[in-house]
């Protein structure tokens, strides 16, 4: 991962920022805030990952996307156009072949912002926001987090110290090595969990008066960020009050997509899913502009 | 070598036996020579209730009440009231949707022309009588005679208001 700038802000401004932004695009099914919400995604986890990576995630995302856009046509059959029937008799339907789209579109965007998320909002964040509150809960969730990657990589140097030892020659074998290295994985998870346990324990977790230390200081770039995500999030649902955010795709498709406040909101909409993005670029320009001086 | 063309013919014979139509037997009462039914589709009691609608659906209510006026329809013997209805629907470009209901041994009619079930209300959805009776049978149950007059309805309280209401 490169140097990334929107990390370096203070966890209640990553959290504010992911949660406005996974909220809407959860519970906003306009087909327009929906693609400027996938957009923006891709194009952080682009910035985040890289070309490959971005291709990596997409690989696996399509397929299910695809699915779920073909099965909402076959089993709801509500709307206006009918196109074709099913061999049962019942039709296929615009309105719910372009439904399960926007469904799709929607899970996308929402898994790649969950992916973004990774990145930025890491696990000692989660415990230095959440810590005071929930202090359990929070620890519970940064282990869970930090655990699978970690069984994942321990999984991975086993079979390749079987590879290394013995090359699998058919398919039983293969199974054979994989089983033996996952019991072996699930053994090792084991041990480590008696194994912190026992430390944590041994470093006196849970008693009363105990503090943490952390890196993190609300400084006045926080402050200006966060009173910008506000007004923009505001602007973007400006609709929502006004009454325009009305889009229907059942039993036909109804609703404005282009009024001039709608136009507004969009326009902010999209401030307030680039604002990493945008955050990035300038720190990277103010970067390199510095290093070509020298 | 008879003992193989025997079995051939015991498969044939089998399978037209099983794919062939049961034998019903309809009495064709008016003596034309064709049985003929008639099916109608109406959703009066939507019109009082059109404020109470799901969003965007009372637009779909027409000002009669008649989603479909009464067509007359000729059917073979051993037809249901569902097999008249998909026929007729699919003839007519109506929209509709249904469920096949397993459990019940029959198929559940959703929604005609995009209304739904629960479009008005958590009583409210399709039901159809045969000669003015409400039959507690699934309409692919229901085996049709000469001269029945099926009418859907929609319902807003769980046939009351059509007069078909369970009694107590």
């Amino acid at each position: 991962m490169k140097n990334e700038s929107f990390s370096g802000f203070h966890p209640a401004v990553n959290l504010a920022f992911f949660a406005a932004v996974l909220g809407m695009t959860m519970f906003i099914m306009q087909p327009i805030y929906l693609s400027i919400s996938l957009f923006s995604s891709c194009a952080y986890l682009l910035y985040l990952r890289g070309g490959r990576g971005m291709l990596r995630q997409i690989g696996y995302l399509l397929p299910i996307l695809l699915l779920v856009a073909i099965i909402n046509p076959l089993f709801n059959h509500e709307g206006m156009t009918i196109l074709w029937y099913l061999p049962n008799d019942n039709p296929v339907t615009l309105e719910a072949i372009i439904y399960g789209l926007a469904a799709s579109v929607m899970m996308a965007a929402s898994i790649i912002w969950f992916n973004c998320c990774n990145e930025v909002f890491t696990s000692d964040k989660i415990i230095y926001l959440f810590g005071r509150v929930i202090p359990a809960m929070s620890l519970l969730i940064s282990m869970t987090l930090r655990f699978v990657p970690r069984f994942k990589n321990f999984l991975q140097s086993v079979i390749r110290t079987q590879r290394a030892m013995r090359q699998p020659e058919n398919v039983k074998e293969k199974l054979q090595q994989a089983l033996s290295a996952f019991s072996a994985t699930v053994s090792w998870a084991m041990e480590q969990s008696i194994i912190s346990a026992d430390s944590m324990k041994s470093r006196g977790y849970g008693i009363a008066g105990r503090t943490a230390y952390s890196i993190y200081r609300f400084e006045k770039r926080d402050g200006i960020i966060t009173v910008i995500l506000a007004i923009l999030c505001l602007g973007a649902l400006v609709p929502y009050f006004t009454g325009s955010m009305r889009w229907d795709y059942y039993p036909a498709l109804t609703g404005n997509l282009v009024e001039p406040v709608q136009i507004f909101a969009y326009l902010c909409y999209s401030g307030v899913c680039l604002i990493p993005l945008i955050i990035n670029l300038m720190e990277d320009h103010k970067w390199n502009s510095l290093r070509s001086k020298i | 070598m008879f003992k193989k063309i025997f079995c051939c013919i015991l498969i044939v014979c089998l399978l037209c036996g099983c794919s062939g139509r049961p034998d019903v037997n309809v009495p064709d009462t008016n003596g034309d020579g064709k049985l003929t039914c008639t099916l109608e589709i109406r959703c009066d009691t939507l019109l009082e209730h059109l404020d109470e609608m799901s969003t965007g659906k009372a637009a779909l209510v027409p000002a009669d009440g008649q989603l479909l006026s009464e067509t007359i329809v000729e059917f073979a013997a051993g037809d249901s009231v569902f097999d008249v209805f998909r026929r007729v629907l699919r003839e007519e470009k109506i929209h509709f949707e249904y469920v096949d209901a397993r459990v019940y041994g029959s198929v559940y009619i959703e929604g005609i022309g995009n209304l739904y079930e629960f479009d008005c209300g958590p009583q409210s959805g399709w039901m159809f009588s045969v000669n003015g009776i409400y039959p507690s049978l699934g309409c692919s149950v229901y085996k049709l005679a000469d001269e029945d007059a099926i009418v859907f309805n929609y319902t807003c309280d769980l046939g009351d208001d059509l007069g078909a209401g369970y009694e107590e």
